[in-house]
């Protein structure tokens, strides 16, 4: 008799598990969101720059035109789960921004903003110019990882280390350029140590909140300024 | 009844698989002539230079390498066309754009050239009786306070990228190559030699 109450338990919980699975990753025990902080969105640009044109010149007089920035609020979804069950236990929605554009020299430039994921981390801005890619914790003041071109992991945060590429992101309360001063800026730079990066590579840009991108410099030295 | 049946169910599948085309025939254009070459008269390993509006002059490399192209005619099912490609690259350290041109007899008649600036793309052809098939042909173009002979105005065809056009215009001779390129911001690149 209990043999048979048990195998009868077992058939009824596996039709329950089969029928949590075949909701797929539609369904899950609890669902979260993630949002980015209101002080984080002065990182985005301001409605009023949103779709328009904007030119940086570099050193040599050479202009380039760039696209307004198109922007993308949308939440990206994560799920988790125990192994042995068919079905996500956890569903996150992490907030996030994206903006966009392009050069008519071919130079593309977009930036994420993501929600943390954690008390411990803080909101993520993801910075990707020409072959350049890397994310920011704006909590902790921390790049979180690199992109570098050949798929190099040939990087370091550390400066007195000459065997790899030292790169860096701080945050200057301001900066002028062309007699206009850019409140708050994210600064990230590398030092090709290892000769690796060729000279049409960036090795530095320039980030301004309500603004976006303000300077960028290649490998050669070369400035690019916005006009 | 069993046999209409099975002819019946054979169908599709005679007409999924028809007979294979028998593509034996082979046109061979051979190489491209000296004359065919010499429309692209940039040369392997050689430096040239254009000077931006604002007066900066960039460099460009050379390099230049032919090869072996074949084209299907009539989707597999006419002969095979062998001909042959010349490819010069023109290649910058500063960060604008590379150059290349395209030259092949792909055609009897003519030869085609195409040139790929950034986002940009221009074509003409050149036939070995008509000399440029082009009604943007040009005696001689002021250009700079220089005069430049038997000029081709060539207008980007490439307006995938309306959004951001970049070179509206090159002029090109046999003799230079591309004379001046006409960037749609108003700038432009003019050769410097």
């Amino acid at each position: 008799m209990a043999k048979t109450i048990r195998w009868k338990i077992e058939i009824i919980l596996a039709l329950i598990l089969l029928s949590f699975s075949s909701c797929g990753d539609d369904f899950a025990l609890s669902e979260k969101y993630y949002y980015i902080e209101n002080e984080n969105k002065e990182w985005l640009i301001a409605d009023s720059l949103v779709g328009e044109p904007f030119d940086m010149v570099d050193a040599n007089g050479i202009t380039f035109n760039f696209t307004g920035y198109t922007v993308k609020n949308d939440f990206s979804i994560g799920t988790s789960g125990l192994i042995f069950l068919p079905m996500p236990t956890k569903k996150s929605y992490r907030e996030n921004y994206y903006l966009t554009n392009n050069s008519n020299y071919g130079l593309s430039f977009s930036m994420y903003l993501y929600a943390s994921y954690g008390v411990e981390f803080g909101d993520e801005i993801h910075i990707n110019l020409g072959d350049i890619i890397f994310h920011y914790d704006l909590k902790n003041k921390l790049i979180t990882k690199i992109y570098l071109p050949n798929g190099s992991e040939n990087w370091t945060t550390t400066s007195n280390d000459k065997t790899k590429i030292f790169v860096n992101v701080d945050e200057l309360k301001s900066l002028n350029i062309n007699h206009k001063t850019y409140e708050g800026v994210i600064h990230f730079s590398m030092k090709d140590n290892i000769n690796m990066l060729t000279e049409r590579s960036i090795t530095e840009l320039y980030y301004a909140k309500q603004w976006g991108l303000i300077k960028y410099v290649y490998k050669n030295g070369l400035v690019v300024e916005r006009k | 009844m069993r046999k209409y049946l099975l002819l019946f169910l054979l169908i599709p599948f005679l007409y999924g698989c028809p007979p294979p085309c028998e593509q034996e025939e082979q046109i061979d254009n051979g190489h491209l002539s000296n004359a065919a070459l010499s429309l692209v008269p940039y040369q392997q390993a050689e430096i040239y230079k254009f000077k931006h509006t604002n007066g900066y002059v960039i460099e460009f490399s050379t390099e230049r390498s032919s090869s072996t192209l074949y084209m299907d005619m009539n989707f597999n099912c006419g002969p095979t066309s062998k001909y042959e490609e010349n490819t010069t690259t023109l290649k910058s350290d500063y960060p604008i754009f590379d150059i290349n041109l395209y030259v092949s007899n792909s055609e009897k008649d003519y030869n085609s050239v195409s040139i790929f600036i950034g986002r940009s793309a221009f074509a003409f052809k050149y036939s070995n009786s008509n000399g440029f098939m082009s009604d943007q042909f040009q005696d001689s173009v002021m250009i700079n306070t220089k005069k430049y002979y038997n000029v081709e105005r060539l207008a980007n065809f490439n307006t995938f990228y309306d959004e951001l056009a970049f070179a509206d215009s090159i002029y090109y001779n046999q003799e230079i190559g591309i004379i001046k390129i006409k960037l749609s911001n108003g700038e432009d690149y003019t050769v410097e030699n």
